[in-house]
């Protein structure tokens, strides 16, 4: 057997996502909005989709969604995800406009729990939780039993 | 003439009735197997040349995959010939959805006189490669930036994770459920059963062993995922008023569609979630063969997943949005059950799913035997047949008739 390779992290210096994640370093959910209309930029275009301007911005959003769908992974096929199985992954579809979905993963759930349109919330928790440890700070999600509105 | 995977239908001139295909030939399908690329492309050429009565000098024209690493191109082509002539050449061939759109570039190159006989090929030796530790399809998707920070970090990697999330997406809004696709793999199995070149066709898939192996990326079963081969595929094309020039009975060419995901390679942000660009490119490919999907015969479509079947028979019109759950159930898949008896024949060589991992190049080659009546698993008197093409970012549709 070859030696295990190294979980993926995301690179926090350079690249379009680098935001996200100094934000998540900060607990704080930010995905680039257009600061003329207020549409997501999501993934980054560095041009607005409604008005075609390109004044973005990273802005601070709720941290609340809901689930769009969901995947078991009970064995990771990506050999550097392997320490990581069994995980939840999972697409939300973001409060602030559902049309823009964020790719995750969903922690501390019960797999038979879940359905579509379920309220979740962000939790700033280190993105191997609960599995491993990289020290990086990662927006996962979890089920949000208090103030969200189930969809179904 | 070169089509980009932009959102949508791709508007393309008529060319029915322009293009035959008049050779088909392929390498042994094979799981890892260490043979090189080049030698089971060759290989393939070889067969589809000889299948067509041409020796190589007869070829002006090689289409190829441009986006994949290691295919035979012109000059690798000229060089294992030692040919002189002239070859036209374009990377937009080979497979995904290129087998279903060849014929509109291999026209607009007949037409304009740079070329007249013109190759497909597509070769690939993933299962090696994967035996290897090393290449394999989720490469692209691992080399993009994007997707390297905002999904690969969290898991969502590589494509059985993504069409697990499609699967879902599609049961929790159709109520589609896990024996529908269990359908689709076990008609595909007996399908490779009966097929001499299918690699699976020693294994047997019944319904109950399909749902009695528990997920692995759930809802997705091993059952539910493409095989991952060794091999190679080719086919010849050349103007239709020369096919009878051929010893083979001819396919001709009736329709052409192309379309784009809205979203490209961020699969997440696909406003239809699960549904296939083949809803772009089936429409326009019928409009230009005068056809409808009630006239056909035999289909195939490029299948890594029971899910991407099943949307690819809704998104091409043979039954509503949302209800091929039920469309799958049962045998009406099968070669020999038939349109005439309700059925709808489907990937009667097995698919990737079960006979080979080729991409899509020997999904054309199997429908060419059909429409000339030489399959393994003939549709009785097949004269329509349809091929979905698909990539992810985009897809093909190809409408042949038999000649
Ligand atoms: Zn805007």
């Amino acid at each position: 057997m070859s030696d295990p390779k190294p979980f993926p992290l995301p690179d926090l210096g350079n690249g379009e996502i680098a935001p996200l994640w100094r934000a998540a370093s900060e607990h704080e959910f930010q995905l680039p909005r257009c600061g003329n209309c207020g549409a997501f930029d999501w993934y980054p275009k560095g041009e607005c989709k409604q008005c075609h301007g390109r004044d973005i911005e990273w802005s601070k959003l709720s941290g609340r969604g809901t689930l769009f769908s969901w995947a078991i992974v009970k064995r990771a096929l990506h050999k550097p995800l392997t320490p990581l199985a069994p995980y939840i992954s999972a697409i939300i579809a973001i409060d602030e406009d559902p049309s823009t979905r964020f790719v995750t993963r969903l922690i501390d759930c019960d797999p038979a729990d879940l359905h579509a349109g379920m309220p979740v919330e962000v939790r700033f928790v280190d993105l191997g939780y609960p599995a491993i440890e990289t020290g990086i700070v990662a927006p996962l999600f979890t089920k949000n039993e208090t103030n969200g509105r189930d969809e179904r | 003439m070169a089509f980009k995977a932009a959102p949508g239908p791709a508007h393309m001139e008529d060319i029915k009735g322009k293009v035959a295909i008049v050779g088909i030939g392929e390498a042994e399908l094979s799981a890892a197997s260490g043979r090189s690329l080049d030698d089971m492309t060759f290989t393939a050429i070889d067969a589809a040349l000889a299948d067509a009565g041409l020796a190589p000098d007869q070829v002006d024209g090689l289409m190829f995959s441009g986006q994949s690493a290691g295919q035979v191109t012109v000059e690798r082509f000229r060089a294992h010939y030692g040919l002189k002539q002239d070859i036209w050449g374009s990377g937009r061939g080979g497979a995904f959805s290129f087998p279903a759109i060849a014929a509109y570039e291999a026209h607009a190159a007949i037409a304009s006189g740079e070329a007249s006989v013109i190759l497909n090929v597509f070769g690939t030796n993933w299962a090696s490669q994967h035996a290897a530790d090393e290449g394999g399809p989720a490469t692209a998707h691992l080399a993009e930036q994007m997707k390297a920070n905002a999904e690969v970090v969290f898991g969502f990697i590589p494509q059985p994770v993504y069409f697990a999330h499609v699967a879902r997406h599609h049961f929790e809004h159709y109520g589609t459920r896990p024996e529908q696709l269990g359908a689709i793999a076990v008609n595909l199995r007996r399908h490779a059963n009966g097929h001499p070149g299918a690699v699976m066709r020693d294994k047997v898939l019944t319904l109950e062993k399909y749902l009695a192996r528990e997920p692995f990326i759930d809802p997705l079963r091993l059952e539910d995922c493409c095989l991952i081969s060794d091999g190679a595929g080719a086919y010849v094309m050349t103007a239709a008023d020369r096919a009878r020039d051929f010893p083979k009975r001819p396919v001709i060419v009736e329709g052409v569609g192309y379309g784009g995901a809205v979203e490209g390679i961020h699969f997440a942000m696909e406003p239809e979630f699960s549904s296939t660009p083949h809803r772009f490119s089936a429409p326009g490919a019928f409009a230009m063969a005068g056809l409808s999907p009630g006239d056909v015969d035999v289909l195939a479509v490029y299948d890594p997943f029971t899910i991407v079947a099943l949307m690819a028979i809704e998104d091409l019109g043979f039954c509503p949005k949302g209800e091929a759950g039920r469309f799958v159930e049962g045998d009406r898949l099968a070669f020999d059950r038939g349109r005439a008896k309700g059925g709808l024949p489907f990937n009667t060589h097995g698919g990737m799913l079960s006979h080979s991992y080729l991409l899509g190049i020997n999904h054309v080659v199997e429908l060419v035997r059909q429409l000339r009546g030489e399959a393994a698993n003939q549709v009785a008197d097949a004269s329509i047949a349809v091929y979905g093409g698909f990539s992810g970012v985009d897809a093909g549709t190809l409408i042949m008739r038999r000649g």
